[in-house]
């Protein structure tokens, strides 16, 4: 039983590190063609560079900052641009955790654009393409805070239930064509950034409350995510799958 | 990325027909050592397949019930337990035969259990396992006259999620799965026209399951490409229950 992407080709937000690098580089080893976006110019433009001298030529790393309004208008053109996308894996996204009581309109703004209008905004110009070839498989990365919350997440985790109601409903308005639309909601994943933002003592005590002891790695992630946009899942559309080594059944 | 059973040895019930029988020729085809079971007498299907062991159970029966796991708890080494037998009966909550009850209750949630509670020890030992049981989109909504098996599949989940904690540091991941209406023999037995049109016309997708799509998400579950996803209901359903 095979997963392959061979002439697929693949847009992937937030593809430069973490769960969205792991989504890219599993795609990539199953023969896709891959758009990636990432934030930083100098990195899209070394990482280009880097992948044209080693003879890769089907990845296409696109510089997008979803905090700004022009480069996400200038993405989408760039978008509109390919003739066919069979798979879009909404990845990036963005958090900061505050009281309710001390958020802004300014934190509300930030995370509800990045998490929830930019996907929006990307699939309004890809779900199109989708529904012309009768083909499309969409993958939202939520978050178990679509699930479950915490104090000091109020908007993080309105950005991140909202993705998974645009999810939902989006597959029940193009399942007949045969776009199928899903979220998937990790726990706690070992990426750089929880590395470098957690002391090796606080990644312990959050092992301790995982039932499985670790946290994801996050290829485990990128596994599911390629499953559910691969032609082995065609009846699967319109759920949010949780992975996160039992830690919501807690 | 390559799914792959070489090597793997799966036990899943009520394999004669359906679903459980899509999902065992699935892992046969990958590799696996099968066994299943079913109420009747070895089907066809399963003689064509070297690695294909077929046992005759009926859940209904304790004594039956219990040789097969006196016989499972043998094995030196299971990787991969599919739930899946399960029966269905009808009956409005103020028309419920108390003996119909039991049988529902039995087959698809005591059995289970008592399965789960054999298999478990020979996972621990390797530790390594995975344990999927086969809910239904019943076990998360319902229609007239499925209390008793509504209870069961609600009952499969709660199994599941509490279990799936007991067996976490175990490398033992245990999940649900909800199919929507398959394509089955017994569904095609069950229902009328009209009645396949009603549902149909509440299923986003336009179309029942297939076996073969409701196995794919089953196998890909208890393959080694599923490490860290435990204690979760996953419903494939075409959008049914989304809507």
């Amino acid at each position: 039983m095979q997963i392959n992407f061979t002439n697929k080709t693949v847009l992937i937000t937030g593809a430069t590190r973490g769960i969205g690098k792991a989504v890219a580089d599993c795609f990539f080893e199953s023969g896709a063609t891959l758009i990636l976006t990432g934030t930083q110019k100098e990195e899209i433009e070394l990482l280009n560079k880097r992948n044209k001298s080693n003879g890769v030529n089907n990845i296409e790393y696109v510089q997008a900052d979803f905090s700004n309004q022009e480069s996400v208008d200038s993405f989408l053109n760039q978008l509109k641009l390919y003739e066919q996308i069979e798979i879009c894996v909404n990845n990036a996204g963005v958090n900061r955790v505050n009281n309710f009581t001390d958020t802004s309109t300014d934190d509300f703004d930030w995370i509800h654009n990045i998490n929830l209008k930019v996907p929006y905004q990307i699939l309004s110009v890809v779900g199109p393409k989708m529904l012309q070839q009768g083909y499309g498989r969409i993958v939202n990365v939520a978050s178990i805070w679509s699930w479950i919350t915490r104090p000091g997440r109020s908007m993080y985790t309105s950005s991140k239930n909202a993705l998974v109601g645009l999810t939902k409903t989006l597959a029940v308005e193009w399942a007949s064509r045969n776009v199928l639309v899903n979220a998937v909601s990790p726990g706690f994943t070992l990426t750089e950034l929880t590395k470098t933002t957690n002391t090796k003592e606080q990644l312990i005590e959050l092992q301790n409350k995982i039932p499985v002891g670790r946290l994801a790695e996050p290829i485990e992630i990128a596994k599911l995510v390629a499953f559910l946009c691969s032609d082995l899942n065609t009846y699967i559309t319109g759920q949010n799958i949780i992975i996160d080594g039992g830690f919501t059944n807690v | 990325m390559n799914i792959s059973f070489i090597n793997k040895v799966a036990i899943v019930t009520g394999g004669e027909s359906g679903i459980g029988k899509g999902i065992a020729e699935k892992l046969l085809s990958l590799g696996c050592l099968v066994y299943t079971t079913g109420v009747n007498d070895k089907p066809e299907w399963c003689g064509q397949y070297d690695k294909c062991i077929y046992t005759k159970v009926d859940f209904l029966n304790q004594d039956s019930l219990d040789s097969f796991i006196n016989e499972i708890s043998q094995l030196s080494k299971i990787d991969i337990l599919i739930n899946n037998a399960g029966i269905q009966i009808m009956h409005a909550i103020d028309n419920i035969e108390t003996s119909d009850w039991d049988k529902v209750m039995d087959v698809n949630l005591k059995g289970p259990m008592k399965i789960m509670r054999a298999v478990v020890p020979v996972m621990k030992s390797h530790k390594e396992g995975r344990i999927l049981n086969i809910s239904s989109v019943a076990g998360l909504i319902s229609k007239p006259g499925q209390s008793s098996y509504s209870t069961t599949k609600s009952g499969l989940i709660g199994l599941t999620r509490s279990s799936a904690l007991d067996l976490a540091t175990f490398n033992i991941l245990v999940n649900a799965l909800c199919p929507g209406t398959t394509q089955t023999e017994m569904v095609e037995k069950v229902l009328n026209v009209d009645q396949k049109n009603a549902i149909l016309q509440n299923v986003p997708m336009g179309r029942f399951a297939k076996v073969d799509e409701i196995a794919n998400f089953a196998v890909f579950l208890c393959s080694e490409y599923n490490s860290y996803m435990t204690g979760q209901t996953i419903v494939v359903d075409g959008g049914f229950t989304a809507r």
